[in-house]
Formats: C-alpha cells, structure tokens, sequence
C-alpha cells in the first residue's frame, strides 16, 4: 500500500518521442532523488512497448480505431504499475501508478485526456516536434488532470 | 459613393453566415508556421513585428471593398461610425466575432479595440525573451489597411496581449489625418 503520499495514484506521466527519447516525465509526491527512477521505469517499459507493437505485424497505431493505441499493462514492478499508450504518430504516452485498485476505464480515460492535451500541445508553433517539453502550461494540465483521478 | 445605402440590423448575422468557412485551426496553423518562418529569415523581433504589420496592411486594404459587397453596409458618416462598424461587422464578418471599441480621445482621435478571443494565437505560448513580439501584429496591419481604404490614416498598435498574461487584446489605434474629401 502506498507509503508516500502520491496524487491519487498517478505517481508518473510521461511523453516519449518516436525516436524513444524522453520528452516530458513528470513524477508527483517523490522526491528529487525517487523521480530520475521514474526516468529508468519508463526507458525499461519501452523494450515491452517494442515487444507489443511487433505482434501487430508493422500496421501503423491507430488502424484498430481508438482503442488500438491503448496498450495496457506494460510491467508490474514490485511497487509501482506501468501502463502505456501509442499516438497515431508513434508519441508513447506512460502512466506508472501505485494504486492497486486502480480501473482500467479510469487508466484509459486519463490516456485519452492526457493524449488530447498533447495534440493541443503540439499545434504550439512555439514547439519544435520530438523536442523536450518545457511548457509550463501544458505542465499545469497533466498536473490538473493527474488530480482528478482523486 | 457609398452614402446610399442602410444598415441592415436584422442581418447582424448575416454577413458572416455569407461567408466560406475554413477550420480555424487551419488558420491558426498556418499562421504560426508563418510568424516561425519570419523568425528564422528576420534578424530581430521589431522586425517581425514590423513585416507582420506589413501584410497586415496589405490585407487590409483589400477586404474593404469585399466587406461592403457582403454585408450590405452603407457609407460610415463619421470616424466613431466607421471604428463601431469596422469592430462589429467588420470583425464578425472575417474572424467571426465582434470586437467592440472604448477609450475615446476628447478630440475623438484616438480609440481603443478589445477583443478576447483570437484565432491567429490558438495553442501559442510565447516562450522567455519574446516578451517584445507582438504575435497577432497582422491584426493591427489589418486594421491600419482597412482604415487607409477609407482613407482615414492611422497607426496601431497593441497595448494588451492575452499571450502575455493580459485579460483581453487592445489594439490602440491614433488617427493620424483624415483625407477630408472622402466625408465632405
């Protein structure tokens, strides 16, 4: 059970480029030293993310409808779960948690408002594509919607 | 001549509603790749601001006549006429709301246009050190444009910036001469 107090859950949201660089990994209730792991579990889940779109053969994300780019529980470490999802243009999108009980509607939900809020992000003509994302803005956002998964 | 003719109140609407439609997103797109282009080519911010104003203006002084063909109104009687038109019509006929006008000098030379909603700046965030760029700069080359078509002369410039942290736009506009003949 959670021992150090986290935003309901969402201990970690991150963006990873197509190129699987980092561009935004944002921890919430760890500390400075707790959140460069955060750093490791998302370039560790990427080798699962790989794994997962070979066995849809190549097809580009997305081609199954919305749903598609869901792409579920990526690995179960001893504290925390990772959940992954993948933009029709190959941006990763993670989600780590240490809620147990967490529900899948709710996991997918926050995926597709985390994804809007990216889309958004991205029409920015400010924001060179596949860049760090140093928005303070768009920060505000992934924070409001990491709350309300209260 | 455009002193004949009346305006229509009850197509308020109407002019708009006459208009093609484009995704305002496009619009905002594509204008941010632009303002990016001039970034990149010109050698500082005044500069782009300035080329911005430019093909602002260039703009301007062409949608005039459209304007009048589209919206059924007359002649504008006089320069507090004209700036309430060119807000309410004017605005809601191409960006598809309406400005509105305050901030009258005495000698009535010199009004303010506010505004809060600004489709050229959907999803932009200006970035440190562009606290100088006036991003939507076309707007204020527009109105110049619009203005010198009916030749009344002025300088614009923006005095409130929503990507700057202000509430609404204000667009300062100084009449700078009136060419008499036009409201003899």
């Amino acid at each position: 059970h959670p021992h150090r107090p986290t935003l309901m859950g969402v201990t970690c949201a991150a963006v990873v480029g197509k190129g699987n660089n980092p561009l935004y990994v944002r921890t919430f209730g760890v500390s400075e030293d707790e959140a460069l792991r955060f750093h490791f579990v998302v370039h560790t889940s990427l080798d699962v993310v790989e794994e997962r779109l070979q066995t849809r053969k190549g097809s580009p994300p997305g081609v199954g409808g919305l749903s598609d780019l869901y792409l579920g529980l990526l690995c179960p470490t001893d504290d925390y779960k990772v959940y992954g999802y993948i933009t029709n243009t190959n941006a990763k999108l993670f989600l780590v948690t240490d809620d147990i009980d967490i529900k899948e509607a709710d996991i997918k939900s926050f995926f597709r408002r985390f994804h809007a809020a990216f889309v958004d992000f991205v029409c920015n003509p400010f924001y060179s594509m596949d860049t760090a994302i140093t928005s303070a803005s768009f920060d505000r956002e992934v924070v409001q919607l990491a709350r309300s998964y209260q | 001549d455009f002193s004949q003719g009346k305006r229509d109140m009850s197509s308020k609407g109407g002019a708009y509603a006459k208009m093609e439609k484009i995704n305002a997103e496009l619009l905002s797109v594509t204008y941010g790749t632009f303002v990016m282009q001039l970034l990149k080519d010109l050698p500082t911010l005044e500069s782009v601001n300035s080329k911005l104003e430019e093909i602002g203006y260039n703009m301007g002084l062409r949608i005039v006549d459209e304007f009048f063909a589209k919206s059924g109104e007359g002649g504008c009687k006089d320069v507090e006429d004209t700036a309430e038109v060119m807000a309410k019509r004017g605005f809601k006929m191409f960006m598809g709301f309406e400005a509105d006008i305050k901030d009258w000098a005495e000698n009535k030379m010199a009004f303010t246009i506010f505004f809060t909603l600004n489709p050229f700046a959907d999803f932009v965030e200006l970035p440190e050190g562009y606290s100088t760029l006036h991003y939507s700069n076309v707007l204020c080359g527009i109105i110049r444009g619009v203005l010198k078509a009916l030749n009344i002369l002025v300088k614009c410039k923006f005095i409130r910036d929503v990507l700057k942290g202000d509430s609404q736009y204000e667009i300062r506009v100084d009449i700078e001469e009136i060419l008499q003949d036009k409201y003899a």
